[in-house]
């Protein structure tokens, strides 16, 4: 009959901790366990101590920082301010209107057409009408438009009778044959 | 977080860097034996690390072994406590064996299964006590330190463990 209970904790003890000699009738099965596990080691990788340490001092060691003089840390404020300012000056611009490309709006008889144009001006476009615009140096009109001209934009005669207006909101009647 | 005025002088980083080669491995495993989890133990063992790094100034080198186990411990408690474990271990020391026999080879694959099946499956605290013993290779005397437990204790646990572990590998 197998002796089912373990040898004393002492006995144990010796065997378990280095170099102690095996009790005596002990569980075979027992045996083959202990040596077993004797051999182990953990199977899912894991770091070793020195990729351990980096990742630790990554974390949580703070590094001396370097002493800085304050007409440094002034320049660097500076710096970051203007470059802001300067991303805002940037995105606030108007947009460079498109060179060259002719904008055709084409009135149907009865039709009235209301069209901004590309330099903010107006034009209320009346029926049976054709206006073309290439840039405000050259706009051709077919039949008849109102046209409310922002401060500043120059239109020029290119084709019928024309007159200009700068001001600011003046409508025109411009007609061409 | 490292805090501003919290640089370590030379002599404080080599001293935390030698506890740390020291303890790191046995407290990660530690971990591990608990959980099971590769990845999660490496997570809290530098976490544990980490606040004695905060306490650096006031632990004494004496007590740390068993702060950071405590630590360890607590953060396990805290975070992991109610999974169904699985370890897996691999056998360092390859045997030698004289034309093997294909019933034994398989027998023996059986048998590791079952085995690594029955340490996951002890309770942890027999379980942590155990692979200390068996694999970090620490005496009883160690392993109550560590833990913080009496020497009659860890026997105990050890012989609860072994018990256990050959009741349940042999089952077919």
């Amino acid at each position: 009959m197998m002796n089912q209970s373990l040898p004393d904790n002492e006995a144990l003890r010796r065997w378990l901790e280095e170099g102690g000699p095996t009790p005596e009738g002990l569980d075979p099965e027992l045996k083959r366990i202990v040596e077993e596990t004797g051999r182990y080691e953990p199977l899912q990788p894991a770091l070793s101590v020195n990729e351990a340490w980096e990742r630790f001092a990554a974390s949580n060691i703070e590094k001396p920082a370097r002493v800085r003089s304050l007409w440094q840390r002034y320049a660097a404020i500076a710096a970051v301010v203007l470059a802001l300012f300067a991303a805002g000056w940037i995105i606030s611009r108007p947009a460079t209107p498109k060179a060259a490309e002719p904008i055709a709006h084409i009135t149907a008889p009865a039709e009235l057409k209301t069209v901004s144009l590309p330099d903010g001006s107006m034009a209320t476009i009346n029926a049976a009408s054709e206006l073309e615009w290439n840039d405000h140096r050259n706009l051709n009109l077919k039949g008849e438009a109102f046209f409310e001209v922002v401060e500043g934009s120059d239109f020029q005669r290119s084709h019928g009778t024309w007159q200009r207006a700068c001001a600011r909101y003046q409508l025109q009647r411009i007609c061409a044959p | 977080m490292p805090k501003e005025n919290d640089i370590a002088s030379p002599a404080e980083l080599a001293a935390f860097r030698r506890l740390f080669e020291e303890h790191y491995v046995a407290i990660r495993n530690f971990i591990y034996y608990k959980c099971g989890d590769m990845a999660e133990a490496e997570d809290m063992a530098q976490e544990a690390f980490a606040r004695a790094w905060e306490k650096r100034k006031t632990l004494r080198e004496d007590q740390a072994r068993n702060y950071l186990y405590t630590i360890a411990n607590n953060l396990f408690i805290n975070e992991v406590k109610h999974r169904q474990v699985v370890l897996r271990f691999q056998n360092m020391a390859t045997e030698e064996r004289f034309a093997p026999d294909p019933h034994f080879i398989l027998e023996e694959k059986a048998f590791k299964q079952r085995l690594e099946q029955a340490i996951s499956d002890l309770p942890v605290k027999q379980r942590e006590v155990f692979l200390m013993n068996r694999i970090e290779k620490q005496t009883y005397q160690e392993i109550a330190s560590s833990l913080g437990l009496s020497v009659k204790a860890v026997e105990k646990r050890m012989g609860q463990a072994l018990k256990a572990l050959r009741k349940l590998s042999s089952k077919i």
